[in-house]
């Protein structure tokens, strides 16, 4: 039985569609409406209140924080600023993911760590000759997510932090609604947003003080299906659908190394004493094998699929989680050279997008590989192009209004 | 450069004296103040010393002698006791019924001795899955020398309890209680625990002659070897850290800040201590933190001290006089002794592991657990030394009047005076998982570590074992290879 | 059928016991068109897997209580499901504790976490992955229970490959996975679940699994293993699941049973053997106890090896050195039963109702102290006085098992050692304080119970060696310790089945790959013989 989150009670009322699911042991809403159009254009031109809370949370304190943390985390921790949030991969010893998430620097010694699942029995294990508390603050601490456009000017109204000068992936500790907690600027919309972590106790009012400062900006609760659209437009890769963690791969071939699920970037192999360095420095000698790519449907062609069954394009009305085959282009081998593991289509773009893992020739922007599509119980195929990746990227999402002039990093 | 052997300990010893003889410049670091680590006043049994070390290393020209071990002596409160020779032909008159069962069975061991001693003598055998097969098939041919029902006798009793293995086969509890008592010592084991056979079955291939002189004489002769070799020999001189740069050794710090550097550092302390304490945390592969979080090393040892004013007498045979003796009855005495250490109490009545000469007597508890309930306090220490003369008086009734406690070191203390982590004088539980190919881990048994120029040579890897010499020597052959 | 007199015409194979082995041996025979007879020397069939009806209207599943390992492949070619074969899945184990709610461990992945989060955390993170690491090496050592047992010590062709593709597999599971698979094998269930755990309250329920139906305690080297077992279990393709057979474990008897007679097997009870007739040096049929003789070509015994060999065949007719091994075999029964017919439901002081945490199994293993110290009493010659009790209510996974409102409940009790200090003979004068035992355990959790009991069976070893025949009471016909184990089951060099007497087959508990109601060795001692051309 999913438990429920701080948030229940509002959400559950809020609801009209009884669609939850269950989401790392919590109740989560897929939708507030029987179709999240609503919501996901919300996160797109206004802004839209998600209830984060299920994410796995903890606290870690101590004189090698840092260090310890640098351990497990494929960045150097050692090196984040208080203030600051890195998004990073946790791996295996074989340097095969577990699982992506933030760890923001509070202050020097105490970090607030976010993963998509519980890891307390893997960081407490590997603790051992750290100075480090580890506390796992999942129920204590309640998390809203507040993502669009105008995200900004409604949180401003609600809180004290001066928002117009906080950067991308800055963290501040301050009052929100008249409660303590802190903001960071970071999401999972790939458009400009926040993320709020306040006690347990206090969730309820601020989500309520949020929804009341927000109606003006048609502010609007979202659920999770109009957050899968937004993050394949962002061209995030989920833990457990574009990439399945090593704790939970009954196969060798189905684990992935960071860069095998296009988290290269948040690897830096020369720096030394991490979980899984050796393994990868092993990957980068003989070459990875697999990239994620984002690839664009050619909708001409489905267009002209369809009507060959005499029927007009269907648009499903919420992304897709199930990988299908991808085979080089032109149609000639029958042997996958990768799968598409989410797929949506983009109201914003007006164009249906995927994410596959592929193998590394077929990386280049402007492949063309051919994916599995079915029409009336019939496999067929489809072209797609490898595009850039996220495939919609607004200034906002990264622009400081009040910046002071500071070399960007992140 | 050169090496740095860290640990005074027999292994350290032998490790040091064969570098330095194959001509690498070593120098080894002890922490205490004398060298021997357990062989310089803990344990007392020399029995289990390489003699194939001892002539390599020329330890005859340091004044160093073998003899057949001393008979060991089991009073009984009814009978006459066992005084028990080695020796089937000189251990039959006391036998009586069980001396042809007593000769079949060494009869059995000395078939296997030549298998198990060559498994002994040489590195764990690989069994990492990337290591070829050859080598492993051409060690499982050896086994078939023997014969096929020396085999199936093998693997029939080799998993299974020494009670039942002895029981099936003696008579008199007081020879099953003394072959069963070898079986135990470094195990957290009783004679009813399954696989306790097979630790039997090592502990025999490994005993032969003793030392003449004991354990302070083999150490002597060993610090002879190391001066005259050439080993820079340091007492009182405490790693801190093993300085780990870019995956490999560099150095050590010591105890007040001095760094030695070196090309090579073979830990002989025990290698969860070495990988865990001495390594920064960050420079070890999880997969070896895993697996050192996960070894088992709970003492079970305590030692007490009598000074003798007079002859011990036994009751039961007052004209004998032995040098080592062994107070337990029956085989289930040890098991009892056994509970008390799974439980973790006191126990009530001590089976007590005796060596002893003219001036004092040198007791050895092996039922005291590390993991006391309560801890060990003070007035434990003192219950510990009143109840080995408790344990004593039923068959030398005239102990008190004798003998004054001098000396008693409970587990606790044996940890801090000796440096053994958990208390284990072999640095880890002697187990079916923690040998061979499992000492201390699978992917630590063949004395390398994942840390380049770092090696592990104590006994808490391969074969593990006493005072035996043989993981410090097979250690410094795998560093002089490499 | 003739009752009486000596048979003329030699059956092909006559199977000496009805237990679900031998009725799965002679259904498999039969299935291939011999002429089979079973002999039960009880009146009834199922041997330890029988249901009986002690006080009118209350079922007791008298020795065996639920099913796990039946292996699919059987039920499957058997057609057991057509001849009744029902298995409801336990939906919970329970561990109670005196002063707290104590541990249910669910099917559900997150009612377990939350259960287990109670305990530790740390343990609730760390258990998913225990068991996917578990499912790992179940899935490696499975082909063991359905395939004859490998002999590391033979050097035939066939063998030296069966070996080499086990080694093969073996070395596929890479390093981790090896080193786990040889602790598993070879250490203590405690100190293997503490590689994992730190809860006690957790590891003492799952280390129970090691010591069942041993002479062992939890902390013995060897006793990890069994650990897997929970893992290889499959009830409709989900693995680790352990089902309650409807009707009974008698039902899963009576499915064979009914099996095996559709195949054309003839069965006969009331019929007990004295001898397995031996003329030179070849097994030629039997003798039953009232000196009738009835021929066959074959006979598999479906008893264990000590009653099959020692006493039906009898020394003079063995090689020395297989007579001595068998005299050394483990037999060691260490395990009662205490069945109750009970008024109403006694509920758990500390979870009331009869919620599912009870439509399970509930194990008293409040700690792993307390189960050491239960093994300490036996070790010595006594019954615990404390025991690790595995209680089942088959009356709510199956409402005819008791009347509408009335309850039934199983209790599987460690230790009773068979051989008690007085002697295995006493054991009557000791029975009643034993069942006492066990009640006022029991008590403890369901401070009702005494008041509910309407009837009570208390079974010790030597009465299940008295009533169902088993060589002192061992449930799975001779210790499962590794020297016990597949080629030496029962003994080195003869666990494929045929034993040194021609045309004697050994199909039972006591044969590869060993006890639980599996049916592994009858059908594996069935296919041996008819792959043999014995038959």
């Amino acid at each position: 039985m999913p438990r429920r989150t701080a948030l229940f009670e509002r959400t559950a009322a809020l609801m009209t569609s009884v669609a939850w699911k269950e989401w790392a042991g919590y109740a989560a809403p897929c939708n507030f409406d029987a179709h999240s159009e609503r919501e996901y254009f919300a996160i797109r031109h206004s802004a839209g209140l998600l209830d984060l809370s299920p994410l796995s949370k903890y606290t870690v304190t101590g004189s090698d924080a840092a260090r310890y943390l640098a351990r497990l985390w494929t960045r150097d921790i050692t090196r984040l600023k208080p203030g600051r949030v890195a998004y990073a991969c946790l791996c295996d010893g074989e340097g095969k993911l577990l699982d992506d998430g933030t760890v923001a620097c509070l202050d020097p010694e105490t970090f607030r760590v976010t993963s998509s699942e519980a890891w307390l029995g893997w960081f407490e294990r590997h603790s051992r000759g750290f100075t480090v508390q580890i506390e796992d603050c999942t129920d204590q601490l309640a998390a809203l997510a507040l993502q669009g456009p105008l995200s900004r000017k409604i949180l401003q109204e609600i809180c004290g932090v001066d928002l117009d000068g906080m950067r991308f992936f800055a963290v501040a500790a301050g009052r929100i609604a008249g409660v303590r907690g802190w903001i960071s600027r970071t999401g999972y919309t790939g458009d400009l947003g926040f993320e709020i972590w306040i006690a347990h106790e206090d969730a309820l009012a601020v989500y309520d003080a949020l929804l009341v400062a927000g109606k003006p900006y048609n502010l609007e609760p979202i659920g999770l299906d109009a957050l899968d659209v937004a993050r394949i437009e962002a061209g995030f890769v989920m833990q457990g659908v574009d990439y399945i963690s090593a704790q939970h791969c009954l196969t060798e071939a189905r684990k992935s190394t960071p860069e095998d699920a296009g988290l290269g970037w948040t690897v830096n192999l020369e720096r030394e004493g991490w979980i899984g360095r050796e393994a990868l420095l092993r990957e980068r000698a003989e070459g990875p094998k697999w990239a994620l790519v984002g690839l664009e449907l050619d909708w001409a062609e489905i267009e002209a699929l369809h009507s060959e069954y005499g029927l007009p394009p269907h648009l499903g009305p919420v992304a897709c989680r199930n990988a299908v085959p991808v085979y080089p282009g032109g149609g000639g081998s029958k042997t996958p050279v990768g799968q598409a593991t989410s797929s949506t289509w983009s109201p914003t773009l007006k164009s249906y997008l995927m994410l596959a893992q592929v193998q590394r020739k077929f990386l280049a922007l402007g492949t063309e590989l051919q994916v599995e599509y079915t029409v009336e119980f019939e496999r067929r195929t489809i072209t797609a192009r490898v595009v850039p990746r996220p495939f919609f990227d607004p200034e906002r999402k990264t622009f400081t209004p009040s910046a002071t002039p500071r070399k960007a990093s992140q | 450069m050169g090496v740095i052997v860290i640990g005074g300990g027999h292994n350290g010893l032998v490790a040091a004296a064969a570098l330095a003889r194959g001509g690498q410049a070593v120098t080894l670091l002890e922490g205490r103040d004398c060298f021997g680590g357990v062989a310089s006043g803990l344990l007392h049994d020399t029995d289990s010393f390489s003699p194939e070390i001892a002539a390599e290393l020329d330890l005859a020209s340091r004044g160093l002698e073998f003899q057949e071990p001393a008979p060991v002596f089991l009073p009984s409160r009814e009978g006459s006791g066992l005084l028990l020779h080695r020796d089937p032909r000189r251990a039959a008159k006391e036998l009586g019924e069980d001396a042809e069962a007593y000769t079949a069975w060494r009869g059995f061991l000395e078939r296997v001795r030549p298998f198990a001693a060559s498994q002994l003598n040489q590195l764990a055998p690989d069994i990492r899955t990337s290591a070829p097969l050859l080598p492993l098939l051409r060690r499982g041919l050896a086994l078939r020398r023997l014969s096929k029902q020396d085999i199936h006798e093998l693997l029939r009793i080799g998993p299974a309890c020494v009670y039942d293995t002895l029981s099936e086969r003696f008579q008199n509890p007081l020879l099953v209680t003394a072959l069963s008592a070898r079986a135990l010592s470094g195990t957290w084991m009783g004679p009813r625990s399954p696989s306790s056979t097979a630790t039997l079955l090592l502990g025999e291939a490994q005993s032969g002659q003793e030392v003449v002189g004991g354990a302070p004489a083999l150490v002597a002769a060993l610090v002879a070897a190391c001066e005259s070799a050439g080993v820079v020999l340091r007492t009182c001189a405490r790693v801190q850290r093993i300085q780990v740069n870019q995956g490999r050794a560099e150095g050590v710090t010591l105890e007040g800040g001095e760094f030695l550097s070196a090309d090579r550092v073979l830990s002989c302390v025990g290698p969860r201590r070495t990988l865990l304490e001495l390594v920064e945390p960050d420079s070890l592969p999880i997969r070896e933190a895993g697996q050192m979080a996960n070894l088992r090393l709970r003492g079970t040892l305590a030692r007490v001290c009598l000074e003798l004013s007079g002859p011990m007498v036994y009751a039961c045979r007052p004209d004998l006089q032995v040098t080592r003796a062994l107070i337990a009855e029956d085989p289930l005495d040890l098991e009892r002794a056994f509970d008390s250490v799974k439980h973790r109490r006191m126990p009530s009545e001590l089976p007590l592991d005796i060596r002893q000469d003219a001036r004092g007597a040198t007791v050895l508890i092996r039922c005291a657990t590390m993991e006391l309930k309560g801890g060990w306090t003070a007035a434990r220490r003192g219950e510990l030394g009143e109840l080995t003369l408790a344990s004593l008086e039923p068959f030398v009734p005239t102990i008190r009047s004798i003998a004054r406690v001098t000396g008693v070191l409970t587990p606790a203390d044996i940890a801090s005076r000796f440096d053994l982590e958990g208390g284990h004088e072999m640095h880890g539980e002697i187990s079916l998982d923690q040998l061979g190919p499992m000492r201390p881990s699978l992917t630590l048994s063949r004395h390398t570590t994942p840390i380049g120029g770092l090696y592990l040579g104590s006994s808490g890897t391969h074969p593990g074992g006493a005072i035996s010499g043989r993981p410090g020597w097979l250690a410094a052959g795998v560093l002089g290879r490499s | 059928m003739s009752a009486r007199g000596t048979d003329s015409k030699p059956y092909d194979s006559i199977v000496v016991g009805a237990g679900h082995n031998g009725l799965t041996s002679a259904a498999y025979l039969a299935r291939a068109g011999r002429r089979v007879l079973v002999l039960e020397r009880r009146h009834l069939v199922g041997g330890a897997a029988v249901t009986e009806e002690l006080l009118p209207g209350f079922k007791y599943s008298v020795c065996s209580y639920v099913v796990s390992l039946l292996r699919p492949w059987i039920i499957r070619e058997l057609n057991l499901a057509r001849h009744g074969l029902r298995i409801v899945p336990l939906e919970c184990s329970y561990t109670p504790q005196i002063d707290n709610p104590g541990l249910c461990r669910w099917p559900d992945p997150h009612k377990n976490r939350e259960e287990i989060r109670r305990l530790s955390p740390r343990d609730a993170d760390n258990y998913p992955e225990f068991g996917k690491l578990m499912g790992k090496l179940a899935r490696f050592a499975k082909p063991f229970i359905d395939e004859r047992a490998p002999d590391p010590t033979s050097l035939r062709p066939s063998d030296v490959w069966q070996l080499k593709r086990a080694a093969d597999r073996f070395r596929a599971l890479g390093d981790d996975l090896v080193a786990l698979q040889l602790k598993l094998t070879t250490m203590g269930g405690v100190d293997f679940l503490r590689q994992f755990f730190e809860s006690d309250q957790l590891i003492a329920p799952m280390s129970c699994s090691g010591i069942i139906g041993t002479m062992l305690g939890v902390n013995s080297p060897g006793t990890a293993y069994v650990l897997l077992h929970h893992y290889m279990g499959e009830i409709d393709g989900s693995s680790r699941a352990w089902g309650f057979p409807v009707g009974g474990t008698g039902a899963v008897s009576d499915a064979i049973a009914a099996s095996a007679v559709e195949f054309g097997a003839e069965i006969r009870c009331n019929a007990p053997i004295a001898r397995i007739r031996i003329q030179n040096g070849c097994a030629t049929g039997v003798i039953l106890e009232n000196g009738d003789e009835i021929a066959a070509r074959s006979v598999v015994s479906g008893c264990d090896p000590s009653l099959t060999f020692l006493r039906f065949v009898g020394r003079e007719h063995l090689p020395g050195d297989f007579a001595l091994s068998l005299e050394r075999y483990k037999n060691r029964g260490s395990s009662g039963k205490v069945n109750m017919a009970l008024d109403r439901f006694p509920e758990f002081a500390q979870r009331p109702g009869m919620g599912p945490h009870v439509r399970g199994d509930v194990a008293i293993a409040p700690s792993t102290e307390y189960l050491e110290s239960a093994y300490d009493e036996a070790k010595y010659g006594a019954f615990s006085r404390r025991p690790f009790i595995n209680v089942v209510f088959p009356s709510l996974l199956d409402p005819t098992m008791a009347p509408p409102g009335k309850h039934v409940m199983s209790c599987f009790v460690q230790y009773a050692p068979y051989d008690l200090a007085s002697g295995p003979d006493t054991w009557p004068d000791h029975r009643e304080a034993f069942g006492d035992a066990v009640v006022d355990t029991l008590a403890e959790y369901m401070p009702t119970l005494k008041d509910d009991i309407l009837h009570r069976q208390v079974l010790s070893p030597w009465d299940i060696e008295q009533q169902i025949g088993i060589t002192e009471g061992n449930i799975f016909h001779g210790e499962l310790g590794l020297e016990q184990l597949l080629f030496q089951r029962p003994v080195a060099g003869w666990a494929r089945y045929s034993t040194p007497i021609k045309g004697l087959w050994l199909g039972s508990s006591g044969a590869h790959p060993g006890g639980g109601i599996m049916a592994s060795p009858g059908a594996l001692a069935a296919k041996e013989m008819l792959l043999s051309g014995a038959v």
